[in-house]
């Protein structure tokens, strides 16, 4: 099975190769325009393209810096008229046309790249790859969206991937769960192995990596997508599997998603026990938007029968620089929510003291202090 | 879950594998690949106007509104508000305001002898091409040696559309399949006469404006039928009543509930859907699409998701059915309901799917599944996916008119089940064709026959894949004047 798909993949590859230098007809051009803009690309477009080959790189290049003006002008021109025969202005309000055109346009804007950036992949070679290159790199000045990026550097990252032959499971992940790698047939782990999530925020030193069994543990820490994780063997060997994160949802909201208050979240909240010196970090993701986006909560438990001091703090890492999270204490008893303190721009981190009873319970809340996120933290409780 | 994560893979190198199946094309410089492509044009200048309906049999005495599209220079139709622009005119017997207007009010009065036919003349101002409409005005007594349609009748609204199948002997002796006889009150048909007495050779299926179409078998006589899908249609008095009988009144159109959830976070989400549910309500609520859409909106439900699924409505391991992954973000379902789902995106990065429609769930529980990308909706998304919900298109020869190419003629982009809302032209993707609309409520696979919602008894028709094909459904592509 891997063997074959290998085989496949090296075929794909060196047959697209073959695919020269041809000139693009117009009829080209209007299959690469038709997987750009295509609504589920059901009709074969991708592979059309794919097909191509190397032919339709300078096309697709152009592409990933986004479509043409008058193409741009055209779709402006719809979402205005859409706007107005639907009456978007009575039936929808607080939206105005220019809300409504600009967030369309931005979609069809980052349609046509993320389109552009998965063809190139497809075809490879060095074109396609210098073309994804420069898109990564330039993308500050090209006003990349985040799923845009995130899917220019997917791509880049299928581009001479060796494809790791052990398993991923899940697959499909929602932020900071536990992934399990295994080993190919007839290989062990040995516990030296690293793991680095690509376009996770988090090196790959501050992901938690252990071998359980003969299985690889990580926590999945990477914005919601297609992430390439790449297992570096001690012996230097890097291969590459994906892992889908589906959601930036992380521990906290799935353990509290029906509540609609605090005091819901904090009965509900998921528990660290306290332990000397520090346990094990959990990864609250917070962002402006609803309850549940904005403010995460933990039990934090202390199982002696001796009153402990405990120091919690969040580093966090965000695309925005002006993204601050606060800490505050709350008590899990009462609900009530201490007075917040706040992180600092500057070093990205925010530490609150306490004490928690004997056998008792504090809570600590993990909000979006500034910004509007997502703020991305890790959360370690140390004990003295 | 050893499965799960291979099939994963293999979607993601999908395409590769495609390529060394499609292999090199070509590697010639010739350009022998269609014609240039068109300059995308912001604003393209009106070149072209037609009527709608083209011809139409109209009692004297009776009024309707006829109304105007205009097209562009590639002969795609523009935004229906284009065609305020147009002038009215007529052929002398009678008069009409001159607009300029979308539409206009033909009052069929005249004091010529009758049967009369008289001409509705649309032009644009410095548009050299016009277009004129025949106005058959026929007498209230009618004409005994032909037979005829009733439909409900409102002064001033739009004609009603029937299309009537049957062998008749009028001029080239044939059988007739699914010809479409536009008319207002009563219409004059051609005689049909089926070869065998008490044998159902017939079909009349009535598109009635803002009504549920009506389909009714038909046993032509030799003499005058009259075909009333009205209660008290007495015109011509020669005539004898269709056999079998045609239950009446028109029924309204059936009600189809369709429920939006949002498991997506996406900044100003929220009104976007609202948005877009406006957006679909300006094409589905139409005078002859006979149905009606009830939008149910849920609140975000304080969970988001992004989705990788497979063709077959699984998530990317293969086994997962997207509908029992959503189902644990709060999700429910109804075999009675369209049910579309919000989500942050649909296979980023190995596709970055739009929208995506599964086909009706025969097992029961989940009715039909829409899902749509908040991060990557354009105007028509929902209204695109919701008319591959109502029709299925999955099931049939293709799921879009133009791909795979070559597309298929009768259909340009403002055909809402186009590919894409496509940056090439300023049509809007808005628009169906009565042979969209027709297997939308009457085919088999419709979600209103699967979901037993239709007003009509039965199954409904199994229509040909062949778009091309007229029986027992019109062509996909039939519309008002084709």
């Amino acid at each position: 099975m891997i063997t074959s798909r290998r085989t496949l993949i090296i075929a794909a590859v060196a047959i697209g190769a073959m695919a020269c230098g041809r000139q693009l007809t117009n009829n080209d051009r209007r299959a690469i325009h038709a997987w750009l803009t295509c609504d589920e690309c059901s009709g074969g477009e991708r592979a059309t393209v794919s097909s191509l080959g190397e032919s339709a790189v300078d096309e697709l290049e152009k592409a990933l810096s986004g479509p043409p003006a008058n193409q741009l002008a055209v779709m402006q021109r719809k979402f205005e008229t859409g706007y107005r025969i639907s009456r978007m202005d009575s039936s929808v309000a607080g939206l105005d046309s220019n809300s409504y055109a600009t967030f369309r346009v931005a979609n069809y804007v980052a349609n046509y790249q993320k389109r552009a950036a998965t063809a190139l992949a497809d075809i490879g070679g060095g074109a396609a790859r210098r073309a994804l290159d420069a898109a990564i790199s330039d993308s500050t000045p090209r006003k990349y969206r985040s799923d845009v990026n995130r899917s220019i550097k997917f791509a880049r990252s299928r581009l001479d991937a060796v494809i790791y032959s052990g398993d991923i499971e899940p697959f499909r992940t929602p932020f900071a769960d536990r992934v399990v790698i295994a080993p190919p047939l007839h290989e062990h782990f040995t516990g030296q192995e690293r793991v680095i999530i690509e376009d996770s925020l988090f090196p790959s030193n501050q992901i938690p990596v252990n071998v359980v069994g003969d299985k690889l543990n990580f926590v999945s820490v990477a914005p919601e997508g297609l992430h390439m994780i790449s297992v570096l063997r001690p012996n230097g060997l890097v291969a590459k599997i994906p892992m889908f994160v589906r959601s930036l949802d992380d521990v906290s909201d799935r353990a509290t998603r029906t509540c609609t208050n605090v005091a819901c979240m904090i009965d509900n909240a998921p528990s660290i026990v306290v332990v000397h010196p520090s346990s094990p970090p959990e990864f609250p993701v917070v962002a402006r938007g609803t309850l549940a986006d904005s403010l995460d909560f933990f039990r934090i438990l202390n199982q002696t029968s001796v009153a402990t001091p405990v120091t919690i703090a969040v580093e966090w890492r965000a695309h925005d620089p002006n993204d601050l999270v606060d800490l505050a204490l709350a008590d899990c008893a009462t609900h009530q929510v201490g007075q917040p303190v706040a992180g600092s721009t500057a070093t990205h981190r925010v530490q609150i003291t306490g004490q928690v009873a004997p056998n008792g319970c504090v809570a600590i809340q993990v909000s979006i202090g500034g910004g509007a996120g997502p703020a991305f933290g890790q959360l370690v409780v140390s004990s003295p | 879950m050893l499965a799960a994560s291979r099939i994963s893979l293999a979607q993601i190198f999908q395409t590769a594998i495609l390529v060394g199946a499609v292999g090199c094309v070509s590697c010639n410089g010739d350009d022998d690949g269609g014609p240039p492509l068109p300059p995308a044009d912001p604003n393209p200048a009106i070149a072209s106007v037609e009527i709608l309906p083209a011809q139409v049999s109209v009692p004297q005495g009776t009024s309707f509104t006829a109304r105007a599209r205009v097209r562009d220079k590639w002969g795609d139709i523009l935004p229906d508000d284009r065609a305020s622009v147009v002038r009215w005119s007529s052929s002398s017997e009678i008069t009409v305001v001159a607009g300029p207007s979308a539409t206009v009010v033909v009052k069929a009065s005249v004091t010529t002898p009758l049967p009369v036919d008289v001409y509705l003349i649309a032009s644009v101002d410095g548009v050299e091409k016009s277009d004129t409409s025949t106005i058959s005005i026929v007498a209230p007594s009618g004409d005994g040696n032909r037979d005829w349609v009733a439909s409900e009748y409102s002064p001033n609204s739009q004609p009603s559309f029937a299309f009537v199948s049957g062998p008749t002997s009028y001029g080239e002796p044939s059988d007739r399949t699914n010809e479409l006889m536009p008319f207002v009150n009563e219409g004059q048909l051609p005689p049909f006469q089926c070869a065998s007495a008490g044998s159902s050779c017939g079909v009349i299926a009535l598109f009635a404006p803002w009504r549920a179409h009506s389909l009714a078998s038909v046993e032509w006589t030799p003499h005058c039928d009259l075909a009333a899908f009205v209660a008290g249609a007495t015109l011509p008095t020669t005539c004898s009543a269709i056999t079998p009988t045609i239950p009446t009144p028109l029924k309204p159109p059936p009600v189809v509930t369709v429920a939006v959830w949002r498991v997506a976070d996406a900044p100003g989400i929220a009104d976007q859907i609202k948005a877009d549910i406006a957006y679909a309500h300006s094409v589905f609520d139409q005078p002859y699409t006979g149905i009606s859409l009830n939008f149910q909106e849920h609140p975000y439900g304080n969970t988001h998701t992004s989705i990788s699924h497979s063709s077959t409505c699984t998530l990317s391991d293969g086994t997962t059915p997207i509908s029992a992954d959503l189902a644990t973000s709060g999700v429910k379902y109804d075999p009675k309901t369209i049910t579309v789902i919000y989500v942050d995106a649909l296979n980023p990065g190995t596709g970055d799917d739009l929208g995506f429609t599964c086909p009706y769930d025969d097992s029961g529980g989940t009715g039909t599944l829409i899902l749509i990308s908040a991060n990557g909706i354009t105007s028509s998304t929902l209204a695109h996916e919701l008319g591959h919900a109502l029709g299925q298109w999955r099931d049939g020869d293709r799921t879009h008119p133009d791909a795979p190419a070559p597309q298929l003629p009768g259909f340009d982009p403002s055909n809402l089940m186009w590919s894409s809302e496509t940056d090439w032209y300023v049509s809007l993707r808005h628009n169906l064709t009565f042979g969209q609309i027709f297997q939308m409520n009457m085919a088999n696979i419709s979600f209103l026959k699967k979901a037993q919602l239709s007003s009509a008894a039965g199954t409904g028709l199994v229509c040909p894949p062949d778009a091309a094909s007229s029986s027992p459904c019109p062509p996909l592509a039939q519309d008002q004047r084709r």
